[in-house]
């Protein structure tokens, strides 16, 4: 009854497609020519996972997500606990299907064929630890020959991946004896060993990672985002997605509440400026009053006995100037700025739904 | 479009876990090897005859064969999901069934000489010899038996909610395997309804297999041999077609 098509199919679970580049091709680093559009074009993503206790409603983990990013862009997908960021990804990776919405990985559709669109992506799964028994070299090679790396390609590929991860010294060392962090490293190595990958998905790829080696991983998405490929990664570290992202997206309920490039989302707060004031203590009674008396009617974020921190609509506007320097003259020390990203990630994710 | 067989690929990650495997003995000699030699000599003394004792070789082979091919299957999966391992070989360009063939193709190698091992000792102490032939169609038939039983664990593993309940359930089975498949003694001494439940599983065929060939009776053991071919050809392809590996 089942026709050639049907052992065809069988026959082609036993192969793995191989198209792309050949031998001329320069490596998994070297990318050979990308072609043009986003690496990943999602839209109107939406999954939901059955409720938690029966009688409770579904949890909507992403709702409506859209999202495209293009070569040589980095992308950080920011949020609390829960927010959807792991979900968001996983779709992405092939690991979950989606409720609703569709994924393109470098033009290629996820859902209706996930082993093309497989080939373009390499992906570091939150909190994965790599087989512990396995040494470096050997698992790196393997992750990259499932990736399509021939056999002949494999060992010299691996020995770059190493060298560039500083991992060459542990390379035949079995995983296990690693620190955590080092770990971390041999899943970075993995994912760069797929030789046409155009999409990097990276779930909280820093937790854990001392500064240094957080620096040193900073270091190698700059490097792969320079070589072209797109980067979406997610973080609770705002200072790591202002370090690295070129566009920070940010969300809660598994909705996007702001998405730009850092400067546009602090701007987009709804006070571009903060003035604090510190050292009251060295003023006169009378410049007290006189201080407190040109800041009437600014909101006030916090203040201690000695300092305090308000809000202002525009910090580089001659008024706010004027103020800075008047207070300055009488011996307060003043900063003026607009709010980091921090600032804004904590007023977006704390404040009340309706606001958003 | 250039294709090439994944077959070396799958090969080569078995070949690696196994090396990996072999870097810790102590589990491997346990499962490989006291356990079904102990239960060899337990069972082969306990009774009398020589008919008697080359179900019990049969059954320790089998049970051997099979119990490692679910249970480590099964374990290894719960162990994949929980290190988020799974999740990346799901995230490659690769079959379902390459991940599957890789995990049971480590254990076939040593699955081979545990059975070689047992096949020593039941000469030594128990007296039953075997002809090259014998010995040829009894690897041959072991095969069999392994890919008849391997989507058992995958399917355990794949479908398991919980590394707990993957690793209980492949326990379970396991136990289910040791207790009630009548491979230490023959299928014919079932009762009716039971046996024909038994024949709806691959290991009591593998135990017919096993013994026709063993013993030498019989001419060419055709019905075992299809319905084995049967199970593997139903597990090939439920993996390969029927299985989406993307979780739900
Ligand atoms: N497999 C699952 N089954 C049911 N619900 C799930 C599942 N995975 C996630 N959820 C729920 O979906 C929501 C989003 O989870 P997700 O893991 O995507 O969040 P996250 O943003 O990655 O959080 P974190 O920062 O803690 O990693 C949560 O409410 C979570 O409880
Ligand atoms: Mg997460």
């Amino acid at each position: 009854m089942a026709g050639s098509s049907f052992w065809g199919n069988i026959a082609s679970h036993f192969r793995v497609s191989r198209t792309g580049p050949r031998e001329s091709d320069p490596g998994t680093f070297g990318l050979p020519a990308l072609p043009a559009g986003p690496v990943l074009e999602v839209k109107d993503l939406c999954r939901t996972y059955p409720p938690r206790r029966p009688g409770e409603a579904p949890v909507v983990a992403n709702d409506h997500l859209s999202l495209t990013i293009h070569p040589g862009e980095v992308v950080a997908l920011l949020g609390p606990n829960g927010a959807g960021k792991s979900t968001f990804l996983r779709q992405v990776a092939g690991q979950l299907c989606p409720t609703r919405g569709s994924i393109r990985v470098a033009g290629v559709d996820m859902v209706a064929s996930p082993r093309e669109a497989k080939e373009a992506l390499s992906v570091i799964p939150q909190e994965s630890t790599p087989y512990g028994g396995a040494t470096v070299r050997e698992f790196v090679r393997m992750i990259a020959r499932l990736k399509g790396v021939t056999s002949a390609e494999a060992a010299s590929t691996v020995t770059e991946i190493l060298d560039r991860l500083d991992l060459r010294r542990d390379a035949d060392a079995p995983i296990r004896n690693l620190s955590g962090g080092y770990q971390r490293r041999v899943l970075l190595a993995a994912a760069l060993a797929g030789r046409r990958a155009r999409l990097l998905l990276l779930d909280e790829p820093t937790t854990g990672l001392d500064p240094t080696s957080r620096r040193s991983v900073w270091g190698v998405v700059r490097e792969l985002r320079d070589q072209g490929l797109g980067i979406l990664l997610t973080t609770h570290y705002l200072e790591e997605a202002e370090a690295l992202a070129d566009r920070v997206v940010i969300l809660r309920n598994g909705r996007v509440l702001a998405d730009g490039s850092v400067p546009e989302v602090r701007r987009r707060f709804p006070a571009g400026g903060r003035l604090e004031l510190r050292g009251l203590e060295r003023l006169t009674d009378a410049d007290r009053k006189e201080v407190l008396r040109r800041l009437q009617g600014r909101p006030v974020l916090s203040q201690g006995p000695t300092w305090m921190r308000l809000q202002l609509s525009d910090p580089f506007a001659p008024e706010a100037l004027d103020i800075a320097r008047s207070l300055t003259a009488r011996g307060a020390l003043v900063t003026l700025g607009t709010p980091s990203l921090e600032d804004v990630y904590l007023d977006l994710v704390e404040s009340p739904e309706a606001l958003v | 479009m250039n294709r090439w067989p994944a077959v070396p690929l799958t090969v080569e990650v078995a070949g690696l876990q196994l090396r990996t495997a072999l870097r810790d003995l102590g589990p491997l000699l346990m499962f490989f090897f006291l356990l079904p030699l102990g239960i060899l000599f337990f069972l082969g003394n306990l009774v009398g005859s020589l008919a008697s004792q080359r179900q019990i070789l049969v059954g320790s082979i089998l049970l051997e064969t099979a119990l490692v091919n679910i249970t480590s299957t099964a374990e290894q999966m719960a162990q994949d999901k929980q290190s988020r391992m799974y999740d990346l070989w799901v995230s490659t360009p690769v079959s379902p069934l390459v991940y599957l063939l890789s995990i049971s193709l480590t254990n076939l190698p040593l699955t081979l000489v545990s059975a070689a091992s047992l096949l020593l000792a039941a000469e030594a102490f128990f007296g039953i010899g075997l002809s090259a032939l014998a010995l040829a169609g009894v690897f041959a038939s072991l095969l069999l038996v392994f890919t008849s039983t391997l989507g058992i664990g995958f399917l355990i593993g794949a479908y398991g909610r919980s590394p707990r309940a993957t690793n209980t359930l492949a326990n379970f089975a396991g136990a289910m395997l040791g207790f009630f498949a009548p491979v230490y003694y023959p299928v014919t001494i079932l009762p009716l309804p039971w046996r024909y439940l038994a024949y709806g599983w691959p290991l009591t065929w593998g135990s017919v297999l096993l013994d026709d060939v063993i013993s030498g009776t019989g001419g060419a053991p055709l019905l075992p041999v299809g319905v084995l071919a049967g199970f593997s050809l139903l597990w090939i392809v439920w993996v390969g077609r029927v299985l989406r590996w993307r979780e739900r």
